[in-house]
């Protein structure tokens, strides 16, 4: 699934990440969350029943699900599901969540599973930061 | 009685009156070692995965459930909606795919 584990690297049974590919991934995920200010949740695992509801309830159990935004991956059954608050939607738009999740399927179909991860986390956070306004000072207004 | 009906001949070098088969020393040898390939292949397969404390019972998960960047708390006791804080968003957005 994920990048080819270089020899000695320690990768436990079922587990799709190396040590090296979580520090990483730790710090895409920190990175976006400074950027869009937003929580950033990744769960990558085995989706129970039905994708989306169990997605749904994932992302409900988070600590502040309006301000959060789950990505759930199933390399088992090949899915992702992105899940995002109400607070997050002011900013990012269902329509910009496909993008980044159209870019995560192409990245997951060439078996690589950290690099769609790091691009779709990185779309998402770019398309969720809140949109830079230039506040004209009374002195600028004319 | 194949012999009558087909005469070949003893090839060359062969004694034309051998001796019997031991029937133990027969089943030792067609019996005995495949059986002591199906073992060494069942141990050269599953010994290294043991050593390594992986899992080898079938049917176990092909990826074992993780976060990154979340709870660090087992997947079942997250699942019940309203566990968070704020409870379950009820106008959550997002979008699906598959590959």
């Amino acid at each position: 699934m994920g990048r080819t584990p270089t020899p000695g690297e320690p990768v436990a049974a079922g587990d799709p990440f190396s040590s090296a590919d979580r520090v990483v991934l730790d710090e895409t995920i920190r990175r976006a969350e400074q950027l869009a200010r937003v929580e950033f949740s990744v769960f990558v695992g085995n989706a129970e029943g039905e994708p989306r509801p169990f997605a749904e309830g994932l992302h409900a159990s988070l600590v502040a699900p309006a301000r959060s935004i789950l990505v759930l991956v199933d390399p088992t059954k090949r899915l992702v599901e992105v899940v995002t608050g109400s607070h997050v939607r002011r900013t990012l738009s269902d329509n910009e969540v496909e993008l980044a999740v159209a870019a995560m399927q192409s990245d997951f179909a060439a078996e690589d599973l950290v690099g769609g991860l790091r691009r779709g986390i990185h779309m998402l956070a770019e398309h969720a930061r809140a949109p830079q306004t230039l506040h004209a000072g009374p002195g600028l207004a004319t | 009685m194949i012999s009558a009906v087909i005469p070949w001949d003893v090839p060359v070098g062969w004694s034309p009156d051998p001796e019997d088969v031991d029937k133990v020393q027969a089943v030792l040898l067609l019996g005995g070692v495949p059986l002591l390939l199906f073992v060494g292949i069942t141990l050269a397969v599953y010994v290294p995965s043991l050593v390594r404390g992986e899992r080898i019972a079938p049917g176990a998960p092909a990826v074992e459930n993780q976060w990154l960047g979340g709870p660090r708390t087992p997947a079942g006791e997250l699942s019940g909606p309203g566990a968070g804080a704020d409870g379950p968003d009820p106008d959550s957005g997002g979008a699906s795919g598959r590959w």
